[in-house]
């Protein structure tokens, strides 16, 4: 027996569900796919890494700042993605990804991540566990200990993509000053996302993180998948135009199917 | 059993079982048992990162040691890296021998963590606004909307601007609540329909580098 309050859920999650799948069946069949927008802050890794190679300095990667409590959340997953990246472009180019942690919990995840970044490349003699490091789980000493290590380890790139709440954004600010290196920022907490703007030179916005995978691996079940997400936001967009349309005609009709 | 097996498809097995289980108890009612086996799954991420937080000193401890015991490096990097643990050690053994909220755990936090902390924030405002300032030109056209609103909004307190224009200060208000918040509530329509989409992406397996480390 459903719960009350929580059916309309479980139906959109269904045919969210359906819908992926469908989609991916069309695309096996009929070879369909989406085009993505570029987005400048992925594009804007290769150059970075590129850069680096070239200079022979390092770059530091860190998939964000959970919150503690919620630990791993999606943006993180995301931020993961991104991470995995960065460290397979190092591994390529013979560049040193310096990978820190916010959370205990997640260095065991951040050093799986670079290992099999750098076992892909076939260069696992390359990979240095001390290049993967856990710092602190207080988040203006996560801060102040990034800006150490990009100040100290003189990087060319920050990249912090994944979950950036409360005073994160500072991560990028010396940075953002001294112009030796380049800041690439994403969160999907919209409270920082002007801070982010304000710090880094490229940065990903609410939803562009979860497209982050899709992206940068042109995975065609994970293109369809994000294709879906887009039909499923125009679905939303238009219930909130409906529920306006019926709420200032007098009807609660939308209130009440929100609420079952 | 083969090695791939061990370290990807039972992870991956259990996981897809857990998501199941916790799915199941948010959308149906269901036996008391069940609830508190999910009750109990927070318990044992509390285990796991108690059993994480001792990798994480390892960590600290495997980068700091050889630093300090590296001859010919940076004497103040030495220094920095040997201070660091010296707190550490005496942080752990502090909090193991009087507990979190003993009064010479909370000297430690008041006298030590408290005025860094305030004083990494005071320097990193100077950082801030410099960076503000840098990026706060009006170099295209959305920077140009951003740099009109930030001054809009920032100027709506100024008593002086609103004794001489009346309206400025309800411009400045339009603007935070009419298409700020617009702006911030499509911006959460969609993320929200984002972390869906990557739930799903994640329940079919799609996502599988947090567990795996693969893509």
């Amino acid at each position: 027996m459903l719960q009350s309050g929580r059916i309309l859920q479980f139906v959109y999650l269904i045919v969210a569900f359906a819908a992926v799948v469908v989609l991916f069946e069309l695309q096996k069949k009929r070879g369909f796919l989406p085009k993505m927008r570029r987005l400048a802050a992925l594009d804007a890794i290769e150059e970075v890494v590129g850069r680096a190679t070239e200079m022979g300095r390092p770059i530091h990667v860190s998939p964000g700042t959970p919150s503690l409590g919620e630990s791993i959340e999606v943006e993180t997953i995301a931020g993961l993605a991104v991470t995995g990246y960065v460290a397979k472009l190092c591994a390529r180019y013979g560049v040193r990804c310096i990978a820190t942690a916010f959370l205990p919990e997640m260095l065991p995840i951040v050093q799986e991540v670079v290992r099999q970044a750098y076992i892909a490349e076939a260069k696992p003699d390359a990979y240095k566990e001390e290049d993967v490091r856990y710092l602190t789980d207080q988040l203006d000493a996560y801060a102040t200990a990034v800006q150490g290590i990009v100040e100290r380890e003189n990087c060319v790139g920050n990249i912090v993509v994944g979950r950036l709440y409360g005073v994160s954004f500072m991560i990028f600010a010396r940075a953002a000053i001294g112009g030796k290196t380049m800041n690439i920022g994403g969160t999907a907490y919209y409270l920082n996302v002007p801070h982010l703007v304000a710090t880094c030179d490229y940065v990903l916005i609410g939803e562009e993180l979860f497209a982050a995978e899709a992206y940068l691996t042109q995975n065609p079940r994970q293109l369809m998948s994000l294709f879906s997400q887009d039909i499923f936001k125009f679905v939303s967009m238009g219930l909130v135009v409906l529920g306006t349309l019926l709420f200032l005609a007098g009807s609660g009709a939308m209130v009440t199917l929100l609420k079952m | 059993m083969s090695s791939y097996t061990l370290r990807n498809q039972i992870p991956l097995a259990i996981a897809s079982l857990i998501l199941v289980i916790v799915f199941a108890e948010y959308f149906l009612a269901m036996p008391k048992a069940v609830s508190d086996f999910i009750s109990g799954l927070q318990k044992w991420t509390v285990i796991l990162s108690a059993f994480a937080m001792v990798l994480s000193l390892l960590s600290v401890t495997r980068i700091h040691v050889p630093r300090v015991m590296k001859t010919g490096a940076n004497m103040s990097d030495r220094a920095l890296s040997a201070w660091l643990l010296v707190i550490m050690v005496i942080t752990i053994l502090v909090g193991i021998g009087f507990d979190t909220p003993s009064a010479q755990y909370q000297f430690i936090f008041r006298n030590l963590f408290s005025p860094l902390s305030s004083g990494v924030w005071a320097i990193m405002a100077f950082y801030y606004c410099g960076a503000i300032l840098r990026s706060f030109r009006a170099r295209s056209l959305e920077a140009t909307v951003l740099v009109v609103a930030g001054f809009l909004v920032v100027t709506r307190n100024t008593p002086v601007i609103s004794a001489i224009i009346p309206w400025w200060e309800s411009l400045g208000t339009w603007i935070m609540n009419v298409p700020g918040v617009s702006g911030m509530r499509g911006l959460v329509i969609g993320v929200g329909v984002g972390v869906v989409a990557m739930g799903i992406r994640m329940l079919l397996q799609m996502e599988r580098r947090p567990i795996t480390g693969e893509a």
